[in-house]
């Protein structure tokens, strides 16, 4: 808290509290700056908000355990002055007017002008019949045209440049890590790419986790399959809001499937049953499993 | 001290925190965002406008990405705020030959009552516009009202339509007036399509917009069935200005009067929102607006405001996650000029919201009249779309009017009277043959810009 203020004033204004503070004597405390508990920038005394974040800065943060990373890189639209910036989701992305992904309120924009389609292979972009057209580094698409955006492409919507900045890190190849549970097998797959793809081929899905809407297939190995939205720390990137950086394993194991919640944020379920946090859960094939907002089936091979 | 107001520790005067009207309000709360206490210094109590944040849930899951509307009120000050200001009014006229008969004898006796109206301390200029635009009377203050009768009386019908040329010679006579502490207007009226001169629309369009850009308004005042209500919409929607579709040559006075009645109750001119943002939130949109966006900022023009009137803007936010707790995830600045002291103002409130994971609060604490004015905002495009369609002749009478109803039905629970009234005009004017576009324009505009 701000040890440096002493009296603390609370204004109620309907709703809203305002909290206003002053120094007992200016001269000796005037300067000392608050960091924010969030984002740590420096702040005015004067301040009630962070100048930065926003956070109220007489109060702490709660629920700090929740992750601060984004969602899973797909890859940004961003605009050509650096003021606008539109994260890419898989599947389609919608560029309009009105109810659209990106959306771009201008009167050269369609109100449904174009897509951006997102695949684990790239990005491409789709002309919907727009009045102004679509371009890829002044190229026009055309009608049926499916072009694909590279890293540093600049696509034009009507009269808006949006540059496309492709995902940070490749989806990493299928694999499986499982190095962080048994420390024997540490040794043996951190040694060498090659080695991981000999594991790879060696040892096929035992199972498939598809999710309801069948956009996701994903496979399941012997071992201990990572759930969660970050990319590096899981097995399986699952690209919902509501998913935790780091949801659940699923482990394979002497022909048993176990489902361990490891502290998600927003619960995991399996046939509709909310499970324990960091209890093994055993599953089978057919059951449903709901990981943050997405419901999956397991689909044993 | 009045308790209004204040809130000023005793020894620190650069640490004014509250300034407004309205205690329920969540006006000039503390701290520099980007650096408001120059500006906190400048607000007192007798601030023109205020300016209130109602965020449509003031609760959010912090592990997440959401979406949250804003809605921003913003009211000119009700109470009687002493002398207004004086005006710079170019009346610029359509004398083209379609206006021989009534409609020019009552266009005359409209500006005559415009005269009427005038103090002395008010410029008058008047413009009239036909195979070319010719100043009638060059800008001068409101003395000798017989005087300037006499040239009222002196216009003739002309041939053809020099829209283009009326707007730039009308405001150059309002910026030949150099002093400041005017309110600078021009009201342009028209019966018809632009046959003379520049005629495209962009180009009308730009030359308004450049105009505007110079501190000068135009009010849009469409008269008869045969004027380009979609040119006269983008007109006022450009300038910031008043639409108006006068059906009857008889009802030309009584719009100039009303206009007029406007004007002389604006309290804030050129007024800009700028929506700042705090870290990890992103302005979606602004409904029925453009924005032009800067860094973790999106600004807004808005039209005049007159005393006692409130105009609301809808804001949609991204916000991304974070740590749990109250932030304030956007703080919306309102800069104006004050009409009565021509002093540039701003005024400035917070949109605070809570991140809990306790999902009890999150689904109480959405606000119903947000999502009441999302629903008229969203009005105007269906409107928009309905009008379109009957042009394009896409939408057939009976649709188009089942269309409007359930429109009107909604304006009607949402106490929206006067836009309802509107559309059941426009479904009058259909039910008898006629189209409904030019009034609709009108409720379009009105409803754009969240009026009430």
């Amino acid at each position: 808290m701000d040890m440096d203020k002493t009296a603390i004033g609370v204004i109620e204004t309907g709703e809203s509290t305002q909290m206003i503070t002053a120094p007992v004597s200016e001269a000796t405390q005037m300067a000392m700056n608050v960091d924010c508990p969030v984002c740590r920038t420096p702040n005015p005394p004067s301040e009630t908000y962070c100048i930065d974040c926003g956070f109220l800065l007489a109060s702490e943060p709660t629920g700090v355990s929740v992750e601060l990373e984004p969602v899973a890189d797909h890859g940004k639209l961003i605009a050509a002055d650096g003021s606008r910036e539109f994260a890419l989701h898989l599947g389609d992305n919608t560029v309009g007017r009105e109810n659209a992904d990106v959306l771009l309120s201008h009167n050269t924009i369609s109100r449904s002008h174009a897509a951006v389609i997102v695949d684990a292979d790239g990005a491409w972009v789709e002309d919907r019949g727009s009045t102004n057209g679509t371009l890829i580094d002044g190229q026009k698409i055309a009608a049926d045209e499916k072009a694909e955006l590279k890293d540093g492409s600049e696509v034009m919507f009507g009269s808006f440049v949006l540059k496309y900045q492709a995902p940070a890190t490749q989806e990493p190849p299928a694999e499986f890590d499982d190095a962080q549970e048994t420390d024997q097998e540490e040794v043996v797959i951190s040694d060498s790419v090659e080695v991981e793809e000999e594991i790879d081929d060696a040892q096929p899905a035992v199972a498939e986790l598809v999710s309801q809407d069948g956009v996701f297939r994903f496979d399941i190995h012997d071992g201990v399959n990572a759930i969660g939205r970050r990319e590096a720390d899981n097995d399986i990137t699952i690209p919902d809001p509501y998913c935790s950086g780091r949801h659940a394993d699923l482990v394979h194991s002497d022909g048993t499937f176990t489902l361990t919640d490891v502290g998600s944020s927003n619960g995991t379920a399996v046939n509709g049953a909310r499970v324990e946090p960091n209890v093994p859960h055993i599953v089978r094939d057919a059951d449903e499993i709901t990981i943050g907002q997405t419901l999956f089936r397991l689909e044993v091979a | 001290m009045n308790d209004k107001t204040q809130m000023i520790p005793p020894d620190d005067p650069n640490r004014t925190h509250i300034g407004g009207i309205d205690p329920n309000a969540t006006q000039m709360s503390g701290g520099a965002f980007p650096s408001d206490i120059d500006r906190t210094q400048m607000s007192t109590s007798r601030q023109a406008l205020t300016v209130e944040c109602i965020p449509e849930n003031k609760y959010a899951l912090p592990s997440s990405n959401t979406r949250d509307h804003v809605l921003v009120q913003i009211n000119g000050a009700g109470a009687a705020m002493g002398a207004r200001m004086p005006l710079n009014l170019c009346l610029i006229l359509d004398r083209s030959g379609s206006m021989e008969g009534p409609p020019m004898e009552y266009m005359k006796r409209a500006c005559s009552y415009v005269v009427d109206l005038l103090e002395p301390a008010d410029v008058l200029s008047i413009v009239a516009f036909s195979d070319q635009a010719e100043v009638i009377m060059p800008a001068r203050r409101v003395v000798n009202k017989q005087l300037i009768k006499q040239h009222i009386d002196m216009l003739q019908v002309g041939n053809t339509t020099d829209l283009y040329g009326g707007i730039q010679l009308g405001s150059s006579q309002i910026a030949s007036v150099s002093s400041p502490g005017y309110v600078n207007r021009a009201l342009l009226f028209t019966d018809g399509e632009p046959t003379a001169g520049i005629k495209d629309f962009s180009s009308i369009v730009g030359q308004v917009a450049e105009q505007k850009s110079r501190g000068i308004t135009l009010t849009a005042l469409g008269f008869g069935m045969d004027y380009n209500e979609e040119l006269l919409a983008s007109i006022a929607k450009r300038s910031g200005g008043n639409y108006y579709y006068i059906t009857r040559p008889e009802l030309i006075p009584e719009i100039f009067r009303k206009e007029l009645e406007t004007l002389m109750n604006i309290v804030a001119r050129n007024v800009k929102m700028r929506v700042h943002t705090s870290r990890w939130v992103q302005v979606r949109q602004i409904y029925n607006k453009l924005p032009a966006f800067g860094h973790r900022s999106a600004e807004v023009t808005l039209a005049d405001l007159e005393r006692g009137q409130t105009q609301t803007a809808i804001i949609e936010l991204e916000l991304g996650n974070r740590p749990g707790g109250t932030y304030r995830v956007a703080k919306v600045e309102v800069v104006y000029d004050d009409s009565v002291t021509a002093a540039s103002e701003s005024v400035s409130a917070d949109v605070i919201v809570e991140f809990t994971a306790d999902e009890g609060l999150i689904a109480g604490g959405v606000n119903d009249q947000v999502l009441r004015e999302i629903e008229v905002a969203e009005a105007s495009r269906n409107l928009e779309k309905t009008v379109m369609g009957m042009r394009t002749q896409q939408v057939s009478p009976a649709d188009a009017i089942r269309e409007l109803e359930k429109t009107q039905m909604m304006l009607m629970d949402q106490g929206k009277t006067l836009q309802a009234h509107e559309i059941q005009n426009a479904i009058d004017q259909i039910k008898q043959g006629g189209g409904a576009e030019k009034t609709l324009m009108g409720t379009i505009i009105d409803l754009d810009r969240g009026k009430s």
